[in-house]
């Protein structure tokens, strides 16, 4: 038993869609510390740095 | 505050959630919402679904993912803690569910797929009894598991922990014979509640659907609806439907009662049962499913 064209055809173009749904936080986190200016990956390296000292 | 919801999640990962769908199970039960259907069959089937993989899969998975993790991603540990908490449960809430869409909708949409998750579907009735009820290939391969606790490893564990608890709640909910959905589609000023609530998350009215025997009647649509934690994926994908009412029947036109052990452990064990799809030389698809 197969699963029909159309089906398949769906199921592809949905899992493109999903590629973008799945990086959209990630670039809107992204977009916001571009606006805002954070840098929050600094922060935690200096932590890091300062609980080793 | 904070203090008290962390340990909230907490507790309702370890060991809240399966007390909570023990207390509602028995209130489902005294209400009389599985009539006749608990048979000794389902009975078994469902009780070693719900205990199996809290025991057994779930501490497997962990260990696993502990010993293999630092060889897979080495020095990676913890390397994204850094990301603030909400764009952490943003990123988590949408790699976890999504992947928990595709893994269900593959499982309908691909027939060879099909009989490692007909075990849920083969349930006549919707409620805290069958909630966990799945084949156990279906719940080791739960592939948003392994992801999950790829971003665990990775630094995303304190918003895993409250998305996790989020998602166990609204999908047993949506499981759940008690149709607590329907003030929403009915009391004038919750409508606007209802209308978006519909749309974002899975409530009985669109489970039960999904769980449905039949499509006849407008209502049932085994063919989609889905979301587990989020139905705006079904929204999106145009895989859902709403009609804010509940299915007259559940379960699969072809079921043949097969024993607990085949539904359980199949393709391990197979069903005695002439033209069962679970059966040696049964059919992949018993029915369009």
């Amino acid at each position: 038993m197969k699963t029909d064209k159309i089906t398949l055809q769906k199921i592809f173009r949905d899992i493109l869609i999903s590629v973008l749904l799945y990086t959209l936080p990630v670039i809107l986190m992204l977009l916001s510390f571009r606006l805002t200016g954070q840098r929050p990956w600094k922060n935690a390296n200096n932590t890091t740095i300062n609980r080793s000292r | 505050m904070i203090q008290y919801l962390e340990l909230l999640f907490k507790n309702l990962s370890s060991w809240g959630l399966p007390v909570i769908m023990v207390i509602v199970g028995i209130v489902e039960f005294a209400y009389g919402l599985y009539e006749s259907r608990w048979t000794k069959n389902e009975r078994i089937l469902d009780i070693v679904c719900f205990i199996v993989p809290k025991i057994v899969v779930r501490p497997l998975i962990a260990y696993t993912g502990l010993l293999l993790l630092p060889f897979l991603l080495p020095g990676s540990k913890g390397i994204f803690s850094w990301v603030p908490f909400w764009w952490g449960f943003a990123i988590i809430a949408v790699a976890d569910d999504l992947t928990q869409y595709w893994y269900h909708r593959l499982h309908h949409q691909l027939p060879w797929l099909w009989r490692f998750h007909r075990t849920h579907h083969s349930a006549s009735y919707m409620g805290m009894a069958m909630a966990s009820r799945q084949n156990i290939i279906y719940t080791i391969f739960f592939s948003q598991i392994y992801l999950t606790t790829t971003l665990v490893y990775l630094g995303l564990g304190y918003p895993a922990l409250f998305v996790s608890g989020i998602k166990s709640l609204i999908t047993t909910a949506a499981h759940s014979s008690i149709k607590w959905d329907k003030p929403f589609y009915t009391i004038r000023w919750l409508k606007p509640v209802g209308w978006i609530m519909e749309r974002v998350i899975s409530t009985p009215a669109t489970h039960h659907a999904h769980h449905a025997d039949t499509t006849d009647d407008g209502v049932g649509y085994y063919k989609g609806n889905f979301g587990n934690m989020f139905f705006i994926w079904d929204i999106i994908f145009g895989t859902g439907i709403i009609t804010r009412q509940y299915p007259s029947g559940y379960g699969i036109k072809h079921y043949k009662q097969e024993e607990w052990y085949a539904q359980f452990l199949w393709p391990v064990f197979k069903s005695r049962k002439e033209g069962s799809e679970l059966s040696p030389n049964g059919p992949m698809v018993g029915d369009a499913v």
